[in-house]
């Protein structure tokens, strides 16, 4: 058997250990170790690897935001601003209808901004949302998919563990990749509201109100959710300004929340123990499969299979987008059986190089050139008047500058490779804010849903399948939303300045 | 139960030592938590003291506090680095007794009940020997850690310590794999319930 053959005969054998309930870590891990034994002829290749790569992985540094983001997340959950949250959402909006519910999905939102994992955002709310749901007469169905879609709110706005990975796997700006997932965080919550909206208007009987409240109760109840407001903006923009990296604002984050949980009397030490606990279980699942993916992608690199698949298309000289829309539904498809870590882990190795050969113009080299000019311009450099009307006509037309304009302008660095440079972050960004929607979609559609388990598992008298036929108002409002981004890229990409 | 088994005690016993190993390992993550904010702390001060306008306003202040050493602290990257190595391979051992590894459970679930046992089994076994693999290989690299008398680059830590510290987490956790597979086979042979369901309990 040749390489490529043998790289591509590994995914069967992997997705079959992964069916057969085999640790998902492991099977890749397997999988890769077994691969490379295979390749190389002998055992001592990967035997040599395991010496040092286990510590390296453990030690990365831009990976040690992972742990630190989990307790962050476990500190705030500790912290009863789960609570402030739902109380502050539902005095605003509990008196509508399907009030309490909207209430569940706004609550959620604030808790993703200082949470970056989608089951910790539903397990959270959930201890708190699923009761008062109960008390104002909302199916048990229809309250458990409102809490398990609005924790996938948890993963999309910053900061996010997914989105983390994806930044490192694809060499970009995590502070960016942050940004720009917040309109598209906001344009969830709107759309999870409507679904709530849709729901309770198709099915009158499902939607208790509670008594509207006066103005000055909602500021008092607003007012405490201030501390979730400040770790956001602290953790968030101080990485997107550049005040510390990512790790460090992650650090920071597990400070102020642990600070917050500490004075609201929840850290005892049982409380810290189940912090540390819940922190250990998820880190080190996440961490023996990012060990098993890096195993597996460097046997397969060493395959020649992904750089023979990159080349097989870019002969086939697909349309770009066509690629990314498949790509997107492979995703949807993979969500079934596979948690939206591994899956990223996995396939964006492979994908990543495809997508980096395709033609994305974001950015046209005319474009560039207008930026770039506006720049000198407002730098005030003197420039010729008659030179002036020449090049600002040529840019009007939207034409490029030429060679010599370029150079009498004194604007250096705008070639290609820049150019490159700038559409490879965009189609980055772009990609990445919509692989993390349909990811999410896996965690609260059957078979495997782990949302909807953990939201199931906290009331065992909820019919699951009564959660399944509520969740599909809330994952056809993921899908419009991926659809609303593919077709206007601005709405993730219009925060980027050239 | 009015006797507990010698399988369930020291399963017990294992999760004791997991969840103690858990709790120190958390404090020292908290410890680097303590280590990235305070070197925060200190570059954002020193940034202020070395600032024109710390220098015109009071500089004897300024000085004397920058030569106290008010700074980032040294090497704090490495300490991140160690320190959450260790967290990481010291959490794995709770990990694997509540066994909250990523699984599919969607195709299995559906088989007869004694095939699930069975893949539960090899499953089991598949993660023993894949631990056993990289805890022996980890111990292997600490030694030619150790003989090569590598340091880290500011601190000049010796890194087999940081190896050594990781493959202790490693070979408890290849230790804890095998007892799975232990206490699954006394199962499937009768024995009452060891490994209660933990994806239940604590979430």
């Amino acid at each position: 058997m040749s390489d490529v053959a043998i790289g591509i005969a590994a995914f069967p054998v992997m997705l079959a250990l992964i069916l057969s309930r085999v640790p998902i870590g492991l099977a890749m891990f397997g999988t890769g170790f077994l691969g490379l034994v295979l390749i190389t002829g002998d055992f001592s290749l990967p035997l040599a690897r395991l010496k040092n790569e286990t510590y390296t992985t453990f030690s990365n540094y831009s990976l040690s935001i992972i742990p630190m983001f989990l307790l962050m997340g476990n500190f705030a959950a500790q912290g009863g601003m789960s609570q402030a949250l739902f109380k502050a959402a539902q005095s605003w909006i509990g008196h509508r209808r399907g009030g309490v519910a909207m209430a569940t999905i706004g609550a959620c939102a604030g808790f993703g901004a200082i949470c970056g994992s989608s089951l910790a955002t539903a397990a959270t709310m959930g201890r708190v949302a699923l009761p008062e749901l109960k008390r104002y007469g909302y199916p048990p169905g229809f309250s458990a998919a409102t809490i398990a879609a609005g924790g996938t709110l948890g993963i999309l706005i910053p900061p996010s563990l997914v989105l983390v990975i994806y930044a490192i796997l694809t060499e970009q700006n995590i502070a960016k990749l942050f940004v720009a997932a917040i309109v598209p965080g906001l344009i969830a919550v709107v759309g999870f509201t409507l679904a709530v909206a849709i729901y309770v208007r198709v099915n009158p009987e499902a939607s208790g109100t509670q008594p509207r409240i006066a103005y000055a109760e909602r500021m008092k109840s607003l007012a405490k959710v201030w501390p979730v407001v400040t770790v956001f903006a602290l953790v968030v923009g101080g990485i997107y300004a550049g005040w510390f990296t990512p790790t460090e604002g992650a650090a920071v984050g597990a400070l102020a929340t642990g600070i917050i949980a500490w004075r609201s009397g929840g850290l005892d030490r049982r409380g810290l123990s189940s912090c540390f606990n819940a922190t250990a279980r998820t880190s080190a699942m996440i961490f023996f499969i990012i060990l098993g993916a890096a195993f597996f992608n460097g046997f397969l690199a060493l395959t020649g299979a992904p750089q023979q698949l990159a080349a097989w298309i870019e002969l086939r000289d697909l349309n770009p987008y066509l690629v990314i829309v498949c790509l997107l539904i492979m995703y949807l498809l993979l969500g079934c059986v596979m948690d939206s870590l591994s899956m990223i882990l996995l396939t964006i190795p492979i994908f990543w190089p495809i997508l980096l050969g395709m033609d994305f113009a974001f950015v046209t080299m005319a474009e560039l050139h207008a930026a770039r000019f506006e720049d000198v311009v407002a730098s005030g450099v003197k420039i010729a008047p008659d030179f002036l009307d020449q090049v600002q006509a040529t840019i009007a037309a939207g034409a490029e500058l030429t060679r010599e304009q370029l150079r009498e302008l004194g604007m250096r660095g705008v070639n290609d490779f820049a150019l490159e440079r700038i559409n490879t972050e965009r189609l980055a960004i772009w990609f990445g804010i919509m692989v993390l929607i349909v990811v999410e979609v896996g965690l609260v559609t059957p078979p495997i849903g782990m949302n909807i388990f953990i939201v199931g598992a906290m009331d065992r008298t909820i019919p699951v399948i009564g959660i399944y036929k509520a969740i599909w108002y809330f994952v056809a409002s993921d899908l419009i939303r991926v659809v609303l981004l593919f077709a206007f890229p601005v709405l993730t990409l219009g925060f980027l300045s050239l | 139960m009015s006797s507990k088994s010698a399988a369930l005690r020291f399963h017990n016993l294992l999760l004791l030592i997991a969840r103690r190993l858990t709790f120190a390992s958390g404090v020292v993550l908290l410890g680097v938590v303590a280590v990235t904010c305070l070197s925060i702390l200190g570059r954002s001060l020193s940034g202020f003291l070395t600032s024109p306008f710390a220098d015109t306003n009071f500089p004897t202040v300024a000085n004397t506090l920058l030569a106290l050493g008010i700074g980032p602290i040294r090497g704090d990257y490495e300490l991140v680095e160690a320190g959450v190595a260790f967290c990481i391979a010291a959490f794995l051992p709770y990990c694997i007794l509540t066994q909250s590894h990523a699984i599919v459970s969607v195709v299995t679930e559906r088989l007869r009940p004694a095939t699930q046992q069975a893949l539960k089994l090899l499953a089991d076994l598949l993660l023993a020997i894949g631990f056993t693999i990289i805890a022996i290989q980890l111990v292997s690299g600490t030694i030619s850690k150790f003989l090569a008398g590598q340091t880290t680059f500011l601190l000049e830590l010796p890194v087999w310590t940081a190896y050594a510290l990781c493959s202790a987490g490693l070979m408890t956790s290849a230790i804890c794999a095998w007892w799975l597979v232990i206490a699954r086979l006394l199962e499937t042979f009768g024995h009452d319930p060891i490994m209660a369901d933990f994806r239940e309990v604590d979430t």
